[in-house]
Protein backbone atom coordinates (compact mmCIF):
# COMPACT_ATOMS: atom_id res chain seq x y z
CA UNK A 1 0.00 0.00 0.00
CA UNK A 2 2.85 2.35 0.92
CA UNK A 3 4.44 1.69 -2.48
CA UNK A 4 1.15 2.50 -4.18
CA UNK A 5 0.89 5.82 -2.32
CA UNK A 6 4.49 6.69 -3.17
CA UNK A 7 3.85 5.95 -6.84
CA UNK A 8 0.56 7.87 -6.80
CA UNK A 9 2.25 10.88 -5.19
CA UNK A 10 5.02 10.81 -7.76
CA UNK A 11 2.50 10.48 -10.61
CA UNK A 12 0.46 13.44 -9.35
CA UNK A 13 3.52 15.64 -9.10
CA UNK A 14 4.82 14.50 -12.48
CA UNK A 15 1.47 14.92 -14.26
CA UNK A 16 1.17 18.48 -13.02
CA UNK A 17 4.48 19.41 -14.63
CA UNK A 18 3.68 17.41 -17.77
CA UNK A 19 0.41 19.32 -18.17
CA UNK A 20 2.18 22.64 -17.75
CA UNK A 21 4.78 21.83 -20.41
CA UNK A 22 2.18 20.42 -22.81
CA UNK A 23 0.05 23.57 -22.62
CA UNK A 24 3.10 25.78 -23.23
CA UNK A 25 4.17 23.69 -26.22
CA UNK A 26 0.68 23.62 -27.75
CA UNK A 27 0.43 27.38 -27.24
CA UNK A 28 3.67 27.95 -29.20
CA UNK A 29 2.54 25.56 -31.93
CA UNK A 30 -0.88 27.21 -32.17
CA UNK A 31 0.73 30.67 -32.49
CA UNK A 32 3.09 29.41 -35.21
CA UNK A 33 0.23 27.71 -37.08
CA UNK A 34 -1.76 30.95 -36.92
CA UNK A 35 1.22 32.83 -38.34
CA UNK A 36 1.21 30.33 -41.23
CA UNK A 37 -2.54 30.81 -41.75
CA UNK A 38 -3.42 27.37 -40.33
CA UNK A 39 -6.25 27.40 -37.83
CA UNK A 40 -5.88 23.85 -36.51
CA UNK A 41 -3.27 21.72 -34.75
CA UNK A 42 -3.15 18.10 -35.94
CA UNK A 43 -3.92 15.22 -33.58
CA UNK A 44 -0.55 13.61 -34.31
CA UNK A 45 1.25 16.83 -33.34
CA UNK A 46 -0.80 17.06 -30.15
CA UNK A 47 -0.03 13.46 -29.22
CA UNK A 48 3.67 13.83 -29.99
CA UNK A 49 3.83 17.01 -27.93
CA UNK A 50 2.12 15.31 -25.03
CA UNK A 51 4.49 12.34 -25.32
CA UNK A 52 7.55 14.62 -25.38
CA UNK A 53 6.32 16.48 -22.31
CA UNK A 54 5.55 13.19 -20.56
CA UNK A 55 9.07 11.88 -21.22
CA UNK A 56 10.57 15.16 -20.04
CA UNK A 57 8.43 15.26 -16.88
CA UNK A 58 9.50 11.68 -16.02
CA UNK A 59 13.16 12.55 -16.71
CA UNK A 60 12.78 15.69 -14.61
CA UNK A 61 11.38 13.75 -11.65
CA UNK A 62 14.48 11.54 -11.80
CA UNK A 63 17.03 14.30 -12.41
CA UNK A 64 15.69 16.88 -9.95
CA UNK A 65 13.36 14.99 -7.59
CA UNK A 66 11.39 17.15 -5.14
CA UNK A 67 12.89 17.21 -1.68
CA UNK A 68 16.43 16.52 -2.89
CA UNK A 69 19.16 19.11 -3.09
CA UNK A 70 19.27 20.42 -6.69
CA UNK A 71 23.02 20.27 -7.28
CA UNK A 72 24.67 22.07 -10.18
CA UNK A 73 25.14 18.74 -11.94
CA UNK A 74 21.46 17.85 -11.60
CA UNK A 75 20.37 21.28 -12.89
CA UNK A 76 22.81 21.04 -15.82
CA UNK A 77 21.51 17.56 -16.71
CA UNK A 78 17.94 18.88 -16.50
CA UNK A 79 18.69 21.81 -18.86
CA UNK A 80 20.53 19.58 -21.35
CA UNK A 81 17.68 17.01 -21.33
CA UNK A 82 15.10 19.76 -21.90
CA UNK A 83 17.03 21.21 -24.82
CA UNK A 84 17.68 17.84 -26.44
CA UNK A 85 14.08 16.69 -26.05
CA UNK A 86 12.25 19.85 -27.04
CA UNK A 87 14.57 21.03 -29.83
CA UNK A 88 15.18 17.47 -31.05
CA UNK A 89 11.50 16.54 -31.16
CA UNK A 90 10.59 19.88 -32.81
CA UNK A 91 13.09 19.19 -35.58
CA UNK A 92 12.15 15.53 -35.93
CA UNK A 93 8.37 16.05 -35.94
CA UNK A 94 8.55 19.33 -37.85
CA UNK A 95 6.35 21.24 -35.42
CA UNK A 96 7.86 24.52 -36.48
CA UNK A 97 8.83 23.61 -40.04
CA UNK A 98 9.89 26.49 -42.32
CA UNK A 99 10.30 28.84 -39.36
CA UNK A 100 12.80 31.64 -40.12
CA UNK A 101 16.10 31.70 -38.24
CA UNK A 102 15.04 34.60 -36.03
CA UNK A 103 11.84 32.70 -35.14
CA UNK A 104 13.81 29.60 -34.21
CA UNK A 105 16.11 31.79 -32.11
CA UNK A 106 13.10 33.32 -30.42
CA UNK A 107 11.65 29.88 -29.64
CA UNK A 108 14.97 28.71 -28.17
CA UNK A 109 15.13 31.90 -26.12
CA UNK A 110 11.58 31.23 -24.92
CA UNK A 111 12.55 27.67 -23.98
CA UNK A 112 15.56 28.85 -21.99
CA UNK A 113 13.52 31.60 -20.32
CA UNK A 114 10.82 29.05 -19.40
CA UNK A 115 13.43 26.73 -17.92
CA UNK A 116 14.87 29.61 -15.92
CA UNK A 117 11.36 30.52 -14.74
CA UNK A 118 10.74 26.92 -13.63
CA UNK A 119 14.09 26.79 -11.84
CA UNK A 120 13.37 30.15 -10.17
CA UNK A 121 9.92 28.98 -9.07
CA UNK A 122 11.18 25.67 -7.69
CA UNK A 123 14.43 26.77 -6.13
CA UNK A 124 13.88 30.35 -5.10
CA UNK A 125 10.17 31.03 -4.60
CA UNK A 126 9.15 27.56 -3.33
CA UNK A 127 12.27 27.18 -1.23
CA UNK A 128 11.80 30.58 0.43
CA UNK A 129 8.17 29.69 1.10
CA UNK A 130 9.20 26.34 2.58
CA UNK A 131 11.76 28.03 4.81
CA UNK A 132 9.13 30.49 6.05
CA UNK A 133 6.66 27.65 6.64
CA UNK A 134 9.21 25.66 8.65
CA UNK A 135 10.14 28.69 10.73
CA UNK A 136 6.48 29.35 11.53
CA UNK A 137 5.92 25.66 12.28
CA UNK A 138 8.83 25.58 14.72
CA UNK A 139 7.55 28.71 16.46
CA UNK A 140 4.05 27.19 16.64
CA UNK A 141 5.31 23.90 18.07
CA UNK A 142 7.58 25.69 20.56
CA UNK A 143 4.82 28.05 21.68
CA UNK A 144 2.33 25.21 22.14
CA UNK A 145 4.78 22.98 24.02
CA UNK A 146 5.34 25.85 26.46
CA UNK A 147 1.56 26.04 26.89
CA UNK A 148 1.39 29.67 25.81
CA UNK A 149 -1.16 29.06 23.04
CA UNK B 1 -1.24 21.03 47.82
CA UNK B 2 -4.48 19.99 49.56
CA UNK B 3 -6.58 17.08 48.38
CA UNK B 4 -10.16 16.46 49.49
CA UNK B 5 -12.13 13.42 48.34
CA UNK B 6 -15.88 13.17 49.02
CA UNK B 7 -17.90 10.08 48.14
CA UNK B 8 -21.66 10.21 48.03
CA UNK B 9 -24.30 8.03 46.29
CA UNK B 10 -21.68 6.40 44.09
CA UNK B 11 -20.29 9.76 42.97
CA UNK B 12 -16.81 10.96 43.79
CA UNK B 13 -15.93 14.61 44.19
CA UNK B 14 -12.29 15.57 44.26
CA UNK B 15 -11.13 18.99 45.36
CA UNK B 16 -7.55 19.97 44.78
CA UNK B 17 -6.20 23.17 46.18
CA UNK B 18 -2.81 24.71 45.78
CA UNK B 19 -0.75 27.52 44.29
CA UNK B 20 -1.56 28.11 40.62
CA UNK B 21 2.09 28.08 39.59
CA UNK B 22 3.09 25.04 41.64
CA UNK B 23 4.65 22.22 39.64
CA UNK B 24 2.46 19.59 41.37
CA UNK B 25 -0.76 21.37 40.37
CA UNK B 26 0.51 21.83 36.82
CA UNK B 27 1.36 18.11 36.61
CA UNK B 28 -2.11 17.09 37.80
CA UNK B 29 -3.74 19.54 35.37
CA UNK B 30 -1.67 18.22 32.48
CA UNK B 31 -2.61 14.65 33.44
CA UNK B 32 -6.33 15.48 33.62
CA UNK B 33 -6.15 17.42 30.37
CA UNK B 34 -4.56 14.44 28.64
CA UNK B 35 -7.19 12.06 30.02
CA UNK B 36 -9.96 14.38 28.88
CA UNK B 37 -8.77 13.95 25.29
CA UNK B 38 -8.46 10.21 25.55
CA UNK B 39 -10.62 8.15 23.19
CA UNK B 40 -11.25 4.45 22.91
CA UNK B 41 -10.40 2.45 19.83
CA UNK B 42 -9.26 -0.93 18.64
CA UNK B 43 -5.68 -1.90 17.99
CA UNK B 44 -4.50 -4.31 15.29
CA UNK B 45 -5.34 -7.29 17.50
CA UNK B 46 -8.90 -5.94 17.93
CA UNK B 47 -8.32 -5.13 21.62
CA UNK B 48 -10.12 -2.11 23.03
CA UNK B 49 -7.42 0.44 23.81
CA UNK B 50 -7.23 3.95 25.21
CA UNK B 51 -5.75 6.32 22.60
CA UNK B 52 -4.10 9.58 23.53
CA UNK B 53 -3.65 12.36 20.95
CA UNK B 54 0.07 12.73 21.64
CA UNK B 55 0.63 9.17 20.43
CA UNK B 56 -1.03 9.68 17.07
CA UNK B 57 0.97 10.93 14.08
CA UNK B 58 -1.75 10.98 11.43
CA UNK B 59 -4.90 9.23 10.37
CA UNK B 60 -7.26 8.61 7.52
CA UNK B 61 -10.83 7.69 6.85
CA UNK B 62 -11.29 4.68 4.58
CA UNK B 63 -14.80 3.57 3.68
CA UNK B 64 -16.20 5.48 6.66
CA UNK B 65 -13.80 3.79 9.05
CA UNK B 66 -11.29 5.95 10.86
CA UNK B 67 -7.74 4.66 11.15
CA UNK B 68 -5.17 6.31 13.36
CA UNK B 69 -1.45 5.73 13.07
CA UNK B 70 1.13 6.07 15.81
CA UNK B 71 4.84 5.49 15.26
CA UNK B 72 4.36 1.74 15.78
CA UNK B 73 0.66 0.91 15.98
CA UNK B 74 -2.47 1.31 13.92
CA UNK B 75 -5.82 1.91 15.64
CA UNK B 76 -9.41 2.05 14.48
CA UNK B 77 -11.89 4.42 16.00
CA UNK B 78 -15.68 4.55 15.84
CA UNK B 79 -15.55 8.35 15.61
CA UNK B 80 -15.84 10.16 12.29
CA UNK B 81 -13.00 12.24 10.93
CA UNK B 82 -14.95 15.42 11.63
CA UNK B 83 -15.70 14.39 15.23
CA UNK B 84 -12.10 13.47 15.94
CA UNK B 85 -10.54 16.60 14.45
CA UNK B 86 -13.04 18.67 16.42
CA UNK B 87 -12.31 16.78 19.67
CA UNK B 88 -8.53 16.93 19.24
CA UNK B 89 -8.39 20.39 17.68
CA UNK B 90 -6.62 21.87 20.70
CA UNK B 91 -4.21 18.93 20.73
CA UNK B 92 -2.94 20.07 17.31
CA UNK B 93 -5.00 17.87 15.04
CA UNK B 94 -5.68 19.28 11.65
CA UNK B 95 -7.72 17.99 8.74
CA UNK B 96 -5.47 18.26 5.70
CA UNK B 97 -7.53 16.58 3.01
CA UNK B 98 -10.86 15.03 2.19
CA UNK B 99 -10.12 11.95 4.28
CA UNK B 100 -6.79 12.63 6.00
CA UNK B 101 -5.75 14.42 9.18
CA UNK B 102 -2.44 14.92 10.93
CA UNK B 103 -0.93 15.96 14.22
CA UNK B 104 0.75 19.34 13.80
CA UNK B 105 3.17 18.56 16.65
CA UNK B 106 4.44 15.49 14.81
CA UNK B 107 5.41 17.35 11.64
CA UNK B 108 9.15 17.35 11.09
CA UNK B 109 9.19 19.71 8.14
CA UNK B 110 6.97 21.37 5.58
CA UNK B 111 7.62 21.84 1.89
CA UNK B 112 5.76 24.19 -0.39
CA UNK B 113 4.89 22.40 -3.63
CA UNK B 114 3.34 23.64 -6.90
CA UNK B 115 -0.42 23.86 -7.09
CA UNK B 116 -0.80 25.62 -3.75
CA UNK B 117 -0.27 22.41 -1.80
CA UNK B 118 2.08 21.70 1.10
CA UNK B 119 3.97 18.49 1.68
CA UNK B 120 4.33 17.55 5.34
CA UNK B 121 7.15 15.23 6.37
CA UNK B 122 6.10 13.56 9.60
CA UNK B 123 8.34 12.44 12.47
CA UNK B 124 8.00 8.89 11.12
CA UNK B 125 9.33 10.03 7.70
CA UNK B 126 5.89 9.55 6.15
CA UNK B 127 4.95 12.24 3.65
CA UNK B 128 1.44 13.67 3.62
CA UNK B 129 0.06 16.22 1.17
CA UNK B 130 -2.00 19.08 2.51
CA UNK B 131 -4.49 19.85 -0.22
CA UNK B 132 -4.84 23.31 -1.71
CA UNK B 133 -8.16 23.63 0.13
CA UNK B 134 -6.61 23.10 3.55
CA UNK B 135 -3.14 24.62 2.93
CA UNK B 136 -4.31 28.24 3.55
CA UNK B 137 -5.90 27.11 6.85
CA UNK B 138 -2.63 25.48 7.94
CA UNK B 139 -0.72 28.65 7.04
CA UNK B 140 -3.06 30.66 9.27
CA UNK B 141 -2.81 28.17 12.17
CA UNK B 142 0.98 28.05 12.28
CA UNK B 143 1.15 31.79 11.79
CA UNK B 144 -1.00 32.10 14.92
CA UNK B 145 -3.89 33.88 13.21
Amino acid sequence: MELFFTFYRWAMQMKFRMGLYTIALIFCKAIWNLCCGIYTVSSIDLLLMWLTCFVFAVAESILVPPGKEPTKLRIAAWIVTANILFIGCSLWAGWFASIPLWGAGLLILLLEASLWAMWFGDNVVMRKDSQRLNKQLQQFQKKQSKGEK
Amino acid sequence: MELKITKSNGLVQITLQGQENSEEIQQVLRFLEAKKNQILGWDEKQRLTAILPEHIIWGESIEEKLFLYSSKEMYRSSLTLRELTELWKDAGFFRCGKSVFLNLYKIKSLQSVPGGRILACMSTQEKIYISRRYAPILRKIIKGE
